[in-house]
């Protein structure tokens, strides 16, 4: 229709394509043929075929890995599409001071993971404040083992993901929002709509694309946690590692000079098969509604 | 570049725009002033809260760098407000480091990173979000995919990759991976396929090639997005610490965030000036949010055109 | 949006293009890092003393950026033609930095490691024997410290020592007299620890406590210095489930139900351990003396109430030490460059004069002996911790095994805590940490 070139688009795409396959599909692509071999940190290693996926079969510290990572991708994610819409929608509206609002609902995102643990373990711990607070409430009698029962720690990990992720996505949010055009709006209010429903049958609909992106990127995200967990835990992936993470767990096997690249890498594998999968579901999921 | 062309298409574009904050209600009428306090009261009691909740670990290490040398910081409780506060601890970060010459690096690097992220990103993001060819869906899954990957995983290969390119202990070496991510495609496609469809109809029109119709028509019209792209990608390119630290070899060359590394060691580790140091190195970072927050902070909110 | 359908054959071809171009680009997985292993070189380094080197420290810019650059410039004076560049890597990221040197090939000429970084490196016959090209100078070194540097079960030495440090046992002696313990008298075995951390726990009523497991660091030193044998004799399997370890994890059991040690300490490192000596909530920090400094720095207060007594040790007496050492990796092209520099760097003038910067000791038995080590009379705490250490470093030994990477840790550690916790019996959590490092050290060989 517009007499393009067939090479027009793979032009703009070039730069990309050409950064992505030297510096992510290619080095994947060898971690993929990794999966396949025995191969340690320092080199060496030969084909095992199966070897490396059977055995993950039978490793018990993956599957539990495997589990809390599926569990915090179940419970992030959907907090992590409303919760920064709902932040967005808040600092949206120009009122005096909201500059100053808006850069400090930023600033967990620029924090340290290293300073964001120290104060959450702080508050969190056993005579933490949040403790003190449920103490005095009386909402509890004990103080309660945030940081070192492992069902716990996982879920104070994944609020300090949602935490860290407001400011974050509430960015994103803000952008796509700038684009719904103020004129739909204006028509909707004459016509009487109030602030809620102009939000669900105007700027909802506009945004839609949007929340799916956020949504993909949180499943990637949550799919991918480490840091949370390791701060909260001390580097030790809770009690016993029974807090861990899948990726957690790939840099237990691969990392360091004695790592098994050739099972870190099988791990890897599996761990991105899955995060693809489960995009895909979302995607379909998302655009039948 | 031809003026006229940008300039008709520019105009288009400000049409479609919705207006910049600061505009007033329309009809401000008694009782919905009235409903506009209540609402208003309520809003700054949430961002409040918002301020309680989000604002904590900054203003906690802000204390800490302003600790005096008497105060111990790791009293139980802990002293939020400097009993002594100073600014020596920023000194000392200066002196122990030299922090300007890393801060330059950084500066370098992420500046880089967000221009590259934001051009090719856009570039791409365009052609997945207006082009249709063969190969689109493998092209967009296969950004996505890049997403995925752990970079712990491929550590090794990406720097096999890169001493064969002859990029060990160069800046560049140190952009290049992460010169346009997954997540800046995205977030491009993403804007450029919620401009409406007209806008291009009318730049076909005039005339224009592909080039033009993404520089001059479509771009303008996703600045808050290429703002968020921009903020992103410094802002991970400023962060970042396990790449650089790998692929530079001369220490001259190193980023702030490896930098700081030398602010706590075996022998010293003064928490003080290692909360100084990170303070210089978030400081940067909040600036830029700040100064292009305009271009994504314009709301629905504001309503109607005046007049 | 409208999806664009693509036929299946291009989609295939598609992916297997890209595919090639990305296994050409990414370089073949099998095989690299297969270094020039020259693991056993000429017994004498030949060539002339000439030529650029690298020499890469652990973490000690910028304190000691002067004495680096000192010993470089007197290096280099003394030998027309040499030049050496000093490059510092902080430790955080260290590890990753040496895999993907090793991996590379390219590793300084001069590496500065501990131990346990440099085992799986041995391993692989990265670098010289220096037990065959350097032989004439071991003996000027600390025998326990040499030997930190050879591999289990096989022939030869692949560091030179360089400075170590012995563990003393510092102590809050304010929190020492609330708890009614003498102000001068810190406990000196693993028996006496755990009394005192007793005692203080139940006087700090939740306000301090006596200790900080810190298990990570303590636990294999402590089950060593209780005379559990770790490893059999080839090195080959773990064997620390003896019924002496048994009751010693029954014991830190009790300890953490008595709440004497703080409740959130289980996953906590040593990391953790300095910040509550130094917030005050704990009264007894065994650790090494250079931590004094440190203490000074963010806890003035506590510093001046901080005591220091020697190194907490079992029935057998052997104190721990810690080593750090410079190696030469085989594939340096002025190996006799790298190796003469090295033997300057840790010769006995060199580490007397970076023991009198900050408070380690040196690796060679000549500078010991120096009256430095042994003059108290300034009173400070700094010379007394110097003078305990540097009198127990002649029967000191490194105690943790080679083998006790940071896997193996994890293992350990886990299953320790998880028997504190009461969700394993000791027994079992032992046994299952011995099955799991054995696992992991099969897959290693």
């Amino acid at each position: 229709m517009t007499g393009r070139r067939w090479y027009t688009p793979w032009l703009f795409l070039a730069p990309a394509l050409l950064i992505a396959a030297t510096f992510s599909i290619g080095p994947f692509a060898n971690t993929a043929v990794l999966a396949f071999t025995n191969a340690k940190a320092l080199g060496g290693g030969h084909f095992t075929g199966l070897a490396n996926f059977i055995r993950m079969g039978q490793d018990d510290t993956f599957w539990l890995a495997m589990g809390n990572t599926a569990l915090y991708v179940v419970v992030c994610v959907p907090l992590l599409v409303t919760l920064p819409l709902l932040l967005a929608l808040l600092v949206q509206r120009q009122v005096p001071g909201i500059g100053f609002f808006r850069a400090v609902f930023y600033s967990p995102v620029v924090a340290s993971m290293v300073v964001v643990g120290l104060v959450w373990t702080w508050l969190l711990q056993s005579d933490g404040l949040v403790n003190w607070v449920l103490q005095s409430l009386q909402v509890i009698s004990g103080p309660l083992p945030f940081l070192t029962d492992a069902q716990l720690l996982l879920f104070s990990a994944m609020f300090v993901t949602v935490w860290k992720g407001l400011g974050y996505y509430m960015v994103v949010y803000l952008a796509a929002l700038a684009n719904v055009p103020a004129e739909l709006h204006e028509a909707a209010a004459l016509d009487g709509a109030g602030e809620v429903r102009r939000f669900w049958s105007i700027t909802v609909p506009t945004i839609r694309s949007t929340m799916l992106l956020v949504g993909i990127l949180s499943v990637i995200a949550s799919a991918k946690v480490f840091a949370e967990i390791y701060v909260m835990s001390n580097g030790s992936g809770g009690p016993g590692g029974q807090s861990q993470s899948l990726v957690f767990r790939i840099r237990d096997v691969g990392l360091g000079l004695a790592g098994e690249t050739g099972y870190a890498s099988a791990m890897s594998l599996v761990l991105f098969i899955c995060t693809v999968g489960f995009s895909i579901i979302f995607f379909r999921m998302s655009r039948e509604r | 570049m031809s003026n006229s062309t940008a300039s008709s298409s520019e105009t288009t574009v400000e049409a479609e725009r919705p207006r910049h904050a600061g505009d007033r209600d329309p009809a401000p009428g008694r009782p919905r002033r009235r409903r506009g306090v209540a609402g208003l009261a309520l809003r700054y009691l949430l961002l409040c809260v918002g301020f309680v909740f989000l604002a904590g670990p900054f203003l906690w290490q802000l204390s800490t760098s302003l600790k005096g040398p008497t105060e111990n910081i790791f009293d139980y409780p802990p002293q939020l407000i400097p009993a002594h506060p100073t600014l020596q601890n920023f000194a000392e970060v200066a002196d122990t480091i030299p922090v300007w010459q890393f801060a330059g690096n950084s500066l370098m690097v992420a500046v880089a990173a967000a221009t590259t992220n934001c051009l090719f990103g856009s570039m791409a993001g365009y052609a997945l979000a207006r082009m249709k060819f063969r190969g689109r869906t493998a092209a967009y899954w296969l950004f996505l995919s890049t997403m995925v990957i752990p970079f712990e995983v491929i550590m090794v290969s990406v720097f096999l990759t890169a001493r064969s390119l002859g990029l060990v202990d160069t800046l560049a070496g140190v952009i290049l991976p992460t010169a346009v991510t997954g997540l800046s495609i995205l977030l491009m496609r993403n804007a450029f396929l919620a401009l409406p469809r007209e806008l291009e109809e009318a730049a076909i029109l005039d005339g224009t090639s592909e080039w033009q119709r993404f520089w001059r028509v479509a771009m303008p019209s996703v600045r808050g997005t290429l703002s968020v792209v921009a903020i992103f990608s410094f802002m991970f390119a400023w962060d970042d610490f396990l790449w650089p630290l790998i692929v530079l070899k001369n220490p001259d060359n190193y980023t702030l965030t490896v930098g700081i590394q030398y602010l706590s060691g075996t022998f010293t580790s003064n928490q003080r000036v290692i909360a100084a140091g990170t303070m210089i190195a978030l400081i940067p970072l909040l600036a830029l949010f700040f100064s292009l927050q305009k271009y994504f902070f314009r709301g629905v909110g504001e309503g109607a055109v005046k007049g | 949006m409208n999806r664009i359908r693509v036929r299946p054959g291009r989609r295939t071809r598609l992916g297997a293009a890209v595919t090639a171009i990305a296994l050409a680009l990414g370089g073949c997985g099998l095989g690299s890092g297969e270094n020039p292993g020259a693991a056993s070189g000429p017994a004498e380094l030949s060539g002339e003393l000439k030529g650029t080197i690298t020499f890469q420290t652990l973490q000690l810019k910028p304190t000691f950026t002067d004495y680096i650059n000192g010993v470089i410039a007197r290096f280099e004076e003394a030998h027309p033609g040499t030049e050496i560049n000093w490059v510092d890597i902080p430790f955080q990221g260290a590890q990753e930095k040496l895999t993907t040197d090793a991996t590379a090939g390219t590793l300084p000429d001069v590496v500065n490691l501990n131990p346990n970084f440099a085992q799986p490196l041995e391993q692989k016959k990265l670098f010289l024997d220096l037990a065959k090209v350097a032989g004439d100078v071991k003996d000027d070194y600390v025998p326990g410290a040499w030997d930190a540097f050879k591999v289990p079960g096989a022939d030869g030495a692949y560091g030179f020592p360089w400075y170590l440090t012995s563990e003393v046992t510092m102590y809050n002696a304010d929190l020492f007299a609330k708890a009614g313990l003498d102000r001068d008298k810190p406990p000196t075995t693993v028996q006496e620890l755990e009394q005192y951390a007793v005692k203080l726990a139940a006087a700090g009523r939740g306000q301090f406590y006596g200790l900080h497991p810190a298990l990570e660091n303590s636990f294999v030193t402590t089950l060593a210095k209780l005379g559990v044998p770790l490893l059999n004799e080839q090195g080959t399997k773990w064997t620390f489930n003896t019924p002496e370890a048994v009751r010693y994890v029954e014991q830190l059991k009790a300890l953490y139900d008595a709440k004497a040690v703080p409740a959130d300490s289980l996953t906590q490192d040593h990391s953790k351990e300095i910040e509550a000596y130094q917030a005050g909530k704990i009264a007894l920090f065994p650790s090494g003396p250079n931590f004094l400094t440190i203490v000074k720095e963010n806890a003035p207060k506590v510093a001046a109430v901080t005591k220091v007594g020697p190194q907490i040790t079992g029935p057998g007496g052997t104190p721990n030490m810690s080593v750090m050492g410079l190696l030469v990796p085989a594939a340096s092209k002025y190996q006799k460059l790298a190796v003469e520099f090295a033997k300057f760097i840790t010769n006995a003038e060199n580490q007397l004069a970076f023991a009198k910067i900050v408070t380690i000791l040196p690796s060679t038995t000549a500078s010991l002996k120096d009256p430095y080590f042994t003059d108290t009379s300034d009173g400070s705490v700094e010379s007394q911790a110097r003078k305990i250490s540097a009198e127990q470093i002649a029967k000191a030994r490194n105690l943790v095994p080679l083998q006790f990477d940071d896997r193996v840790k994890k293992v350990v550690i886990g299953k320790v805590q998880l028997a504190m916790q009461g969700k394993l019996s000791a027994k079992d959590a032992l046994d299952q940490a011995v099955d799991e490092s054995n696992q992991i050290l099969a897959n290693n060989g």
